[in-house]
């Protein structure tokens, strides 16, 4: 950790006195350039108010001066004649000035509501923002950078309207779940090429310059792939004319698991094993005087606190550096970045280094050229531990590991113990192995742009290159585990891992893009025209080698003699689309809005000849702000900005539930083997009928939204609501009933349909008041999924119709029985009318669950389950945001909340069942339960819990899923807040700094929730809890400019 | 400004080859799929769609699947996890789609293969006929299955084309009775018989002798219900005779399970397993040895380059399990135990109180309590005080502690595993039995019977290779021991049961005169855990009454045998000497109850719903 920390700051200090020598001959040329001047020019900048404006960029227009506002707003620069001086400031209209002569230039500065002059990239091109008409969010850098995490998906949360989201894994390297609109998951554009999540959320964050989120018909210009709207990323460059700039970003931190139950004592497990027994069948192998020395902690009875492997100060590091700037012709951006985030448990590791090198150059009148190159390397290092996910046992060590038992035989560390579970001893884990995962990618495209000579008419071209290859390694090692034998004296060989692994993964993806385009963009008066043509296609191959082995010594780290090898596997696909692209703007008066477009897309999943789909839209907006009747100077004061818009796009899902081939018949390679004649021989099976009526789901996404502005920015926001109807969901015809015999089932069509409806918005206020300026921003999206209809459903009765029926139903709805309370006593068990266990209530106990009757036919059975709160593992339905900041002077502090609800939450496993896999428990199931004053008399009074009585088995009355078990999560979390400090000029002029700001965040420090109780963190999604909850994190870190 | 136009021309040119190109660039080959013409040319294809077939002939008892019908009946119970397999000692009764099976799907892959070898030219003739001989043996076989699940199934030897929703009604096929069925397993094999290979050289794949076994087999079936179903005061059947087979018919089935029998035995081509003259021994080789082993005639196998099972990680004892978690999933149970009979010919049941009743016996050793039984006893279960893979097992549940006081013994115990008295001497084995605790055996047994005895086969990872033995020469001679005391010829039928005795180590000719309950008897312990009680119950229609749902009936809980050590030291004839208690094992709770609904499995309800020709099952 110490050495992690020095080695990044090594590397500044190591960058400063290169840079420093760099901007020094900077300054030379400029103070030439003083001196050859006839002249400075100073001045006072202010508000609207009168009040001094500091650091305000002021530079001279084709010059290379450049200067900014002091704290009283002044400023002094050498420019002269007919120089034109450039004022700059974030919030504020940007100005250009000429001198005239003058030596005094004083200058008040309007308030810009950013939104106005704002850009926005839209597929295929970027628009004003004030001209959008589909419903696109955006986000900039500085709100992405914000947060101390390790990938863009978590950046993102609670950031904008229209993002669904759910953090269900905080380990290194974690993403978040994202959707927009609860729609699915969504395509990401990544600098003009169609890529996936694993790719967006391994950017380095710093690298992306802007972010657009493209939420209805405006994503239809993706066709077949953006059913589930778009989300299009463009990274940095740098611009002409612009000085050279480097940028240093580094922060340390110290992460915590945000919350993760806590498993219960020696004392409290012991006793409740004996309770239990006794619960069950009246006698325990447990005697009093035992179950007392645990509670007396009497020597050899201290127990053992299996939490203490879970640090708290787990190290996360980051380190980047860029540079960017341009001559006359060329511009740039380059960055190195480097994230290295350590587990709450030893021997895990994520780091990522990413490369990022953006450069254009001019070349003629006509012509520019540009490279881009995206490098990633992506390690995780994990333990070799058995099992899928090498997480796992380490977080089922805290309950599989018994808290009567220590990881240590005769607690001598070089002898792990053979306790209840081995694999789970922590301490067996730095003799397990290693798994470790590398993912290096090359993402590179040549962009080309030509300007015909026709006015407003230009061609640009791209061709992306896309590389990335995965090589995954397993080896689980062999390992002792030991007895003390007390007697003796020995430690005794009693267990242990004896079941060696070995495999790698060796993969890679090659993935072409190949696109042109044609633009025209022109303005005839009033009237402003643009269109754009392209084309574009992209394959991609994707390969992977799967080799295991057991190898026959820990000490042998290469796989060898076929005598070792354990299995072999390699799976080769390949994916083509291609798609004709088109769209036309016009504009009257930037009042009256229409957007008209379409993709005539093809993808090579569907049989030939049903390959290719016109995917239509159409947006239109109306800019009321711009009408004669709101020109008036008074209104204009309140409402700067008000604009109407709708849109209507159809787009398609490939994702229609059959595989690329489901047209072809013939037979699967490599369907089951068979051992015979002292040969394996691998399978083949028929394949059944070919799917050749199937074709993608149709999606028809509405939208409706208003934008507004008033008071110049002091409050601006947006309202939406939307529709997406999915139609030719695959299902098969019901009317159509081929007997099982046949053995066949019918092939499915284009049949059913869903529709997910929901509301959003948006509001932002921000203001200044002397010095202190900030702003505030809320978020809310509720969006929800409804089943519309299905191919005529037949039910049995109303009871299977009510049951079974999902016609225009809310989608995902959960079953249980009613929980209605709990018996109090052993006379209500057996006075009570209905028969709530199936077996005449002769397995109950005081504080078992009694469930309604809801039939009252005196049964509890599964005709009285009923519907039970929202889905469970998906999104919820409603998210919400707020995130606000202040600045005074050089201090800034900000703030994001991230919340949600609508979601629910069943329980199974170790969140549930007392003494799960045999083992322990979360506290509160074994100490706030029902039980006997005196545990060990059964003729003692009951006490009551929340929890019913313990019992190792014949338990299931309580345990069937009911109204109990579920809840509908809701939580309010501080999921960001950050302060900084930005050193004052006076103090960097020496230094030839022109920016230092250091800064501290707080990543997941509180939340509120209902979980609590259960103490696991409230977006994790298991139901058994063991989950690698959201870290808290404190982060320190500096921001150089030279 | 050329070089511009050159430029542009350039572009141009791009976009309308890319253009072109369109056609052709959403052609994308899949890698693994092989079209039909592929396979049906080139004979390894064409095997490798048989092993498809092969590998889908899971049994339902075997290793790798559903291990666990030991612990449907009486022979065995779990005492792995408490999770969800823990219901099967805690269930109220048999559901009716127990055994349910209506697999369609492999009967139209395995009618897809005859109709597409059969107009396949490009294979060789010879090789053509034996393929398409195996596979109509793979279809009989997979209807014996069915009808013994299910009564008469519809007999579909065909495949159906699907052109839209008019197909849909030529499409529907009523039940076959359950005697046609029958019918024509026993004519498919006498048809295919010759035209598979002759020799018994394989046993993996079907040849002569195997269709001779499941001719054996299923007349055998046919001819019991026949005859059983018929006695019983309300016999089980349908009108249409989709369920129920005429009482005349059962001598002819007899007849024909016979001399299928004798084929078998009388061809030569296999012998009862006798390679080791430890006869303990003897009997747990023939399960796991493959080498020179000429009993089995048909077996599912497995190889540990690439396809093994863990039978032996889920059931071996505790104290030898080489995996973190698993062992003593299935364990015997003491019902099991005491039907294996002395070697001096009386019955089974294991003493451990004095003949009056009034104290234990005190036994020197654990294994002492077994001295004289069946030696397919100990070659199938492995008792406490028993060895396996060269060490004990030892199992007791406590300590007996002498109270002079009050001249009783309080019964001393602990949750640990090898834990030890206050004496220094073992309080509970290592090996349990523990009452409520899962992964240790709940009834003082573990299973010997197809655990592998290499050490590495307790490992996930590995697994084991022991094969699943289907039919061999042990189960033929039984079948035709009873086929022939069925058909009322008793001398015909001793020499064959008592061959199976005197290989177990009765001796020669062993039994004298036979009985029902005595061939009965002999299926029960010869063919332990292999899949055979359940059908054999249910074929003489006893099942329903074997387990009545009744508490006390002898064989409705499973019971187990648990061992105390004595702690006495003032008798040192019983000091530190072992006693024995018989009781319901702790983890079973209910007694078993087999309905009369449970002789046939329900049709599934999709089935019912989509063809209205099919006729229910009686009581469902």
């Amino acid at each position: 950790m110490l050495k992690l920390n020095a080695v990044f700051w090594l590397l500044i200090v190591c960058c400063m006195p290169a840079y420093s020598i760099n901007s020094y001959s900077k300054e030379k040329k400029f103070w030439v350039a003083w001196q050859v001047s006839d002249g400075i020019v100073r001045g006072v900048v202010t508000d609207d108010q009168g009040g001094p404006v500091p650091a305000v960029t002021i530079t001279v227009k084709n010059k290379s001066a450049k200067t900014a506002t002091d704290a009283n707003g002044k400023y002094a620069i050498p420019a002269s004649g007919n120089d034109i001086l450039i004022f700059n400031y974030v919030g504020f209209l940007r100005k250009e000035v000429s001198v005239n002569n003058r030596a005094t230039v004083n200058i008040k500065l309007e308030a810009s509501s950013e939104s106005l002059t704002e850009v926005v990239i839209v597929g295929y091109g970027q628009q004003r923002r004030t001209s959008v008409t589909g419903s696109i969010a955006t986000i900039s850098s500085k709100e992405l950078t914000e947060s101390p995490v390790p990938t863009v998906s978590q950046a993102l949360v609670g950031k904008v309207a229209g993002i669904t989201s759910r953090a269900p894994d905080g380990r290194p390297g974690a993403e978040a779940r994202l959707q927009i609109r609860n729609l699915g998951d969504p395509l990401y554009v990544i600098d003009g090429v169609p890529s996936g999540p694993q790719q967006f959320n391994n950017l380095n964050s710093e690298d992306i310059e802007s972010l657009s989120v493209l939420k209805d018909a405006s994503a239809a210009i993706y066709g077949l792939r953006a059913s589930n709207g778009v989300v299009l990323v463009t990274t940095k460059k740098g611009g002409l004319n612009k000085e050279n700039r480097v940028n240093v970003n580094s922060y340390y931190g110290l992460q915590s698991l945000f919350r993760f139950p806590k498993a219960a004592s020696a004392a409290d497990y012991v006793r409740a094993l004996a309770e239990a027994d006794i619960n069950q069948s009246g006698s325990s192998v447990w005697t009093p005087e035992e179950v007392g020395k645990w509670q007396q902690r009497v020597p050899g009875h201290e127990g053992y606190d299996w939490s203490s492997y879970i640090k708290d100060n787990a190290p996360q590091a980051y380190l980047n550096l860029n540079t960017t700037g341009g001559s006359q012709k060329t511009s740039y951006y380059l960055s190195l970045a480097h994230l290295n985030q350590d587990a709450v448990f030893d021997g895990y590791n994520f780091n990522r280094t990413n490369l990022q090198s953006n450069i254009e150059t001019r070349i003629g009148e006509r012509f520019k050229v540009g490279v881009k190159i995206n490098g990633k390397i992506e390690i995780r290092d994990l333990l070799g531990l058995p099992g899928e996910d090498d997480y796992f046992q380490a977080l089922l060590g805290q309950f599989r590991n018994l808290p009567t038992e220590g990881p240590y035989a005769n607690g001598n560390p070089d002898y792990p113990a053979t306790n209840n579970n081995f694999a789970t001893n922590y301490a067996t884990f730095e003799y397990s192995g290693y798994n470790k995962t590398e993912r290096r990618t090359l993402q590179t495209s040549f962009d080309l742009e030509y300007k015909f000579p026709i006015k407003g008419l230009t061609a640009t071209g791209m061709y992306a290159f896309f590389y990335n290859n995965l090589l995954g390694n397993t080896y689980e090692k062999t390992y002792k585990t030991y007895t003390y034998n007390s007697a003796t004296g020995n430690y005794d060989v009693t267990g242990g891992q004896q079941n060696p692994y070995r495999s790698r993964d060796n993969g890679y993806i090659i993935d072409n893009v190949l696109r042109v385009q044609l633009n025209y963009n022109r303005t005839f008066g009033k009237h402003n025209v643009s269109a754009i043509g392209a084309m574009e296609s992209q394959d991609r191959t994707d390969k992977l080698f799967f080799v295991r082995s057991q190898p026959v010594s820990n000490e042998i780290d290469i796989m060898n003699f076929f005598n070792e090898l354990q299995a072999v596997s390699d799976r080769v696909s390949e994916e083509a689309r291609a798609g004709f692209i088109f769209r036309g703007n016009y504009d009257f008066d930037s009042r009256y809005l229409l957007e008209i477009g379409g993709r005539y897309d093809g993808s090579w999943r569907f049989p030939k000849g049903h390959r290719w789909g016109l995917f239509p839209f159409v947006t239109g907006g109306w800019r009321i702000s711009r009408e004669a009747f709101l020109q008036g100077e008074g209104i204009k004061k309140v409402i700067t900005d008000l604009k109407l818009r709708a849109s209507y796009g159809e787009t398609g899902s490939e994702d229609n539930g059959v595989g690329p081939f489901a047209y072809l018949p013939g037979y699967n390679f490599g369907a089951g083997n068979a051992y015979l004649d002292d040969k394996l021989i691998t399978g083949i099976a028929a394949r059944g009928l070919p799917v050749t009526r199937l074709t993608w789901i149709k999606s028809a996404i509405s939208n409706i939204g208003l934008d507004f502005d008033l008071w110049a920015g002091k409050l601006a926001g947006t309202f939406e609501v939307f529709r997406r109807d999915l139609t030719g969901i695959p299902a098969p015809r019901y009317d159509v009933l081929l007997p099982i015999e046949v053995g066949f089932t019918a092939p499915s069509e284009n049949l059913n349909a869903n529709r997910t409806l929901g509301v959003e918005m948006a509001l932002n206020h921000s203001g200044k008041s002397g010095q202190v300026m900030y702003s505030v921003g809320l978020n809310a999206t509720l969006a929800r999924l409804r089943n519309i209809s299905t191919y005529k459903p037949r039910f049995g009765n109303s009871l299977d119709r009510y049951r079974n029926s999902i016609e225009d139903r809310w989608a995902r709805i959960n079953w249980g029985y009613e929980f209605i309370g709990q018996f109090q006593s052993e006379e209500e068990i057996a006075n009570y009318p209905v028969d709530v266990d199936g077996q005449n209530n002769t397995t109950l106990l005081p504080g078992d669950f009694i469930y309604k009757d809801q039939n009252n036919d005196g049964v509890v059975d599964g005709l009285d389950e009923r519907p039970n709160g929202y889905s469970e593992g998906n999104l919820p339905y409603l998210n919400f945001g707020l995130n606000s900041s202040v600045s005074f002077r050089g201090f800034d502090l900000g703030l994001n909340f991230s919340g949600a609800t609508m979601q629910s939450r069943g329980r199974a496993a170790e969140l549930k069942l007392p003494f799960q896999n045999d083992a322990n428990s979360p506290d509160f199931l074994l100490n706030d339960r029902w039980h006997r004053q005196d545990i060990f008399d059964p003729a003692s009074p009951w006490v009551p819990g929340t929890y019913p009585a313990l019992k190792k088995s014949n338990n299931e009355s309580n345990q069937r899923a009911s109204s109990f078990w579920f809840r509908n999560t809701s939580y309010l979390r501080l999921r960001n807040v950050q302060i900084g400090y930005n050193l004052p000029d006076k103090w960097l002029k020496g230094a030839k700094i022109s920016k230092v700001r250091i800064y501290a965040n707080g990543f997941n420090l509180f939340s509120i929730d209902n979980v609590k109780d259960l103490g696991i963190d409230p977006e994790t999604q298991l139901n058994t809890g063991l989950e690698y909850p959201s870290v808290r994190v404190y982060n320190f870190g500096i921001n150089l400019t030279f | 400004m050329k070089q511009l136009k050159k430029l542009i021309y350039a572009c141009a040119l791009v976009i309308l080859v890319q253009a072109g190109a369109c056609k052709k660039y959403l052609d994308r080959e899949p890698t693994d799929i092989l079209l039909d013409d592929q396979v049906w040319s080139d004979p390894k294809l064409a095997l490798s769609v048989l092993a498809n077939l092969y590998s889908r002939l899971q049994p339902i008892g075997g290793l790798e699947t559903g291990k666990l019908s030991p612990t449907d009946l009486d022979e065995a119970m779990w005492s792995g996890g408490l999770g969800a397999n823990n219901a099967r000692n805690t269930r109220v009764n048999y559901p009716y789609t127990d055994k349910q099976l209506w697999s369609y799907d492999l009967i139209r892959d395995v009618n897809l293969f005859l109709e597409k070898l059969e107009a396949s030219s490009a294979m060789d003739a010879a090789e053509k006929k034996h393929l398409l001989a195996e596979a109509r043996f793979i279809r009989a076989y997979v209807y014996f299955l069915h009808v013994r699940s299910m009564g008469g199934v519809p007999l579909i030897l065909k495949t159906f084309q699907y052109n839209g929703p008019a197909d849909v009604d030529a499409m529907k096929t009523p039940r076959t009775t359950e005697a046609g069925i029958y019918d024509f397993i026993s004519s498919e094999l006498d048809a295919i018989k010759e035209e598979l290979p002759l020799t018994a050289g394989s046993k993996t794949r079907a040849n002569k002798w195997t269709a001779l076994a499941l001719k054996s087999q299923a007349m055998l079936y046919a001819a019991s219900i026949a005859k059983y179903n018929n006695l019983m005061a309300d016999p089980i059947r349908t009108p249409g005779g989709e369920v129920g087979i005429p009482a005349d018919r059962a001598e002819g089935y007899y007849e024909q399970s016979l001399a299928a029998s004798r084929e078998i035995i009388d061809g030569k081509q296999f012998s009862l397993y006798n390679e080791n003259p430890d006869k303990v021994q003897n009997f747990y080789d023939l399960f796991t040895k493959k080498a020179n082993n000429r009993e089995v005639i048909w077996a599912f196998d497995y190889t540990l380059d690439g396809k093994y099972h863990d039978y032996t990680v889920e059931n071996i004892p505790r104290s030898l399990r080489e995996n973190a978690s698993g062992a003593a999933g299935v364990t015997p149970s003491l019902n099991l135990v005491e039907a294996f009979d002395y070697l001096n010919g009386s019955t089974g049941e294991l003493k451990i109180r004095t003949p009056n009743g009034a104290d234990y016996i005190y036994y020197d050793r654990l294994e002492d309590l077994f001295a004289g039984k069946d030696y397919r006893m100990s070659g199938s279960v492995i008792v406490p005080g028993s060895t396996f893979r060269g060490k004990r097992v030892d199992i007791q549940a406590g300590v007996m502690e002498w109270n002079a006081a009050t001249g009783q013994y309080i019964t001393r115990t602990s949750a640990d595993l090898g834990s030890l008295f206050t004496d220094g001497g073992t309080l509970v084995a290592a090996d349990g039995p523990l009452p409520n605790a899962a992964n240790v055996t709940n009834t003082g047994f573990y299973m010997r019977k197809y655990v592998d005895s290499r050490i590495g086969s307790g490992q996930s990872g590995q697994g084991s290779d022991v094969w699943w033995i289907r039919y061999r020469l042990g189960g033929i001679l039984l079948n035709a021991a009873e086929a022939a005391f069925e058909l009322n010829r008793p001398a015909e039928a001793l020499p064959y049961i008592n061959l199976v005795r005197e290989r177990a180590g009765f001796g020669p000719n062993s039994l004298q005169s036979l009985t029902t309950t005595v061939i009965r008897k002999e299926f029960q312990v010869e063919l332990a855990f292999e899949e055979q009680r359940y059908w054999d119950l249910k074929r003489w229609r006893i099942a329903h009454d074997v387990f009545n749902g009744n508490r006390q009936s002898p064989n409705t809980m499973v019971n187990a045998l648990w061992p105390y050590r004595v702690v006495r030291p003032s008798d040192p004839a019983k000091h530190n000497k072992y006693v024995f208690v018989k009781r319901v094992a702790p983890r079973f709770t209910q007694p078993r109850l087999f309905r009369l609904g449970n002789y046939y499995s329900i049709i599934p309800q999709n089935a019912l719903n989509a063809n209205p020709l099919l006729v229910k099952n009686p009581f469902h």
